[in-house]
């Protein structure tokens, strides 16, 4: 499935005296079984539009389209897509074969059906002998991958990532990048990864949108045409010092103007 | 008792050894003798005081003869029987407070409507010392068991009603999100989301009820009653037998620490995934 976006906008607070622009006019295909990666300074309202893809939040102007372009097949927002968050979001009272189980609940589906298939979930992302324990008692990596099969036991075409290792520590991060890349090699969905870490960026992804600073316009689209699978080692091939420096240009630009802009507010 | 397991299998898997599980149970031993010896230090203390200083037993009776006391009184069925009077005005009170509190806070929760509805007259009553309200409840209801419940009832209504409100309305709205995007309509994310992340709130307010029901019940007994510890009280008082009013008391605090230790116990098995300072 692709996500086309047109020409969305969001206001917030739009009643008010003082109404924020956090997106403005934004408009992009997210291409099909493609890795998309969204880069931004903070605040530059790119979790903002992954909630709008979602379907979790509203826009002010513009539409979103959800198509299969082989089969013309259309969608609404947030129809195939599943979420996994940066805080996680894992309910603290269900255990994580229940977290990971919950998406099929909902889709009423019984209790022993979802069961096995939350068990092949926890499998695959190797959690096994931990479903009886809570949130609380996981480490961050632990919780993410909880976060992650909870995405995917709904078998999502579209998987949305809002900076997804934002929350983990540096060692967790790269073997969670690793699997995350072996993930979408292996079952080729479309993915759209909110990070504004560069070389994550780099890592992963297909194609980098590079978003402006507030109000979140599009800055630049980069293409990564590195092979796959990447790794750390590939962090030090002239390539990638050419992508990192392109978009870290690009990047910082932006990262200066919201810094002068603060500046001129206080 | 089952999180507090966790922890120790953790830790042992980490230090490889029992060293660090059974330094902390030794720690526990420890604090656990230094408490029942305070205890047992205060009681000698205040027995030696009223033996060596001869202080009369209308003024402070000796730890001795309240014992004796309270044997005989539980002897001749004065203790067992008023006490379950009383535990079951408390108890009745308390799971009507708890049904209408958690239901209508519930519905505040979910409906705007409702909340408006609500929130005035719960601002404009929830000040009010229930107390205050006995001599209104007897004249509407007479001085039976319908009165004793009411009061009791509506003062553990409030915390209840309250805890149960806000616990709904504050929970965190990224659950709510995660949710909604695993396919939870506006119901199944009240139920399934809403109700269960409010149950530590709910819980909290349940603790504060009880506390209230059990003054109250008590307060209504001493006020207007034929029966129960509340009355031992009064009677008790008015004819300066001292040693059965602490007797009384006795019996109050230990129905304290039974209804606390029944609290701890229902909030580690149904609630034991919020409380963080546990599991460390």
């Amino acid at each position: 499935m692709e996500v086309q976006v047109k020409n969305v906008s969001k206001v917030w607070g739009i009643e008010t005296d003082e109404p924020v622009t956090a997106l403005e006019s934004v408009t992009h295909t997210f291409a099909s079984h493609r890795f998309t990666c969204l880069l931004g300074p903070s605040g530059c309202g790119k979790s903002t539009l992954l909630q709008i893809i979602a379907g979790l939040s509203s826009r002010t102007e513009g539409a979103i389209n959800v198509v299969d372009p082989e089969t013309g097949r259309k969608a609404g927002p947030g129809d195939d897509s599943t979420m996994v968050w940066q805080n996680f979001n894992l309910f603290p009272w269900l255990n994580v074969i229940d977290n990971i189980a919950f998406g099929l609940k909902m889709d009423g589906m019984d209790r022993t059906s979802r069961y096995g298939r939350a068990q092949e979930y926890v499998d695959f992302v190797g959690l096994k002998g931990f479903e009886g324990k809570l949130p609380k008692q996981l480490s961050g990596g632990m919780k993410q991958r909880v976060g992650l099969a909870r995405a995917l036991i709904k078998d999502p075409d579209i998987l949305l990532m809002d900076e997804p290792f934002g929350a983990l520590d540096a060692q967790t991060k790269i073997v969670m990048q690793e699997e995350v890349q072996r993930l979408y090699l292996r079952t080729n969905k479309t993915v759209i990864f909110v990070t504004h870490a560069i070389e994550e960026s780099i890592l992963l992804a297909d194609e980098v949108v590079v978003m402006t600073a507030r109000p979140g316009r599009i800055k630049a689209v980069v293409p990564v045409d590195l092979p796959r699978p990447r790794s750390l080692d590939d962090v030090n091939s002239h390539a990638f010092g050419d992508l990192f420096n392109r978009i870290y240009h690009l990047i910082k630009e932006e990262v200066e103007k919201s810094m002068a802009g603060e500046a001129l507010a206080t | 008792m089952t999180t507090e397991t966790i922890p120790q299998e953790r830790e042992r898997r980490i230090s490889g050894g029992e060293t660090a599980s059974g330094g902390a149970k030794r720690v526990q031993r420890r604090s656990r003798v230094i408490q029942i010896a305070t205890i047992a230090g205060v009681l000698l203390v205040w027995e030696a005081v009223v033996r060596g200083m001869g202080i009369e037993p209308i003024f402070l009776p000796s730890v001795s003869f309240i014992l004796q006391t309270f044997w005989s009184m539980i002897l001749d069925g004065t203790l067992p029987w008023n006490t379950l009077t009383t535990v079951l005005r408390i108890l009745s009170g308390f799971l009507a407070a708890a049904v209408c509190g958690v239901a209508i806070g519930i519905g505040m929760g979910m409906s705007k409507t409702f909340q408006n509805v609500c929130d005035p007259l719960i601002a404009a009553m929830y000040p009010l010392p229930k107390i205050t309200l006995i001599p209104l409840l007897i004249i509407w209801l007479g001085s039976g068991e319908a009165y004793k419940l009411v009061v009791s009832g509506l003062a553990a209504f409030f915390p209840i009603v309250i805890n149960t409100y806000v616990g709904i309305r504050q929970v965190d709205e990224g659950l709510v999100k995660a949710a909604r995007d695993l396919g939870a309509d506006e119901r199944r994310i009240q139920m399934e989301v809403m109700i269960p992340a409010a149950v530590p709130s709910i819980f909290a307010g349940f603790r504060l009820g009880m506390g209230v029901a059990i003054i109250l019940t008590v307060a209504s007994e001493m006020i207007a009653s034929q029966n129960g510890l509340g009355r031992i009280l009064i009677e008790a008082g008015s004819i300066l037998e001292t040693e059965k009013i602490f007797a009384t008391l006795f019996v109050m605090a230990i129905l304290g620490i039974v209804v606390t230790k029944a609290q701890d116990w229902v909030d580690n098995r149904f609630a034991h995934w919020a409380f963080d300072s546990r599991e460390r």
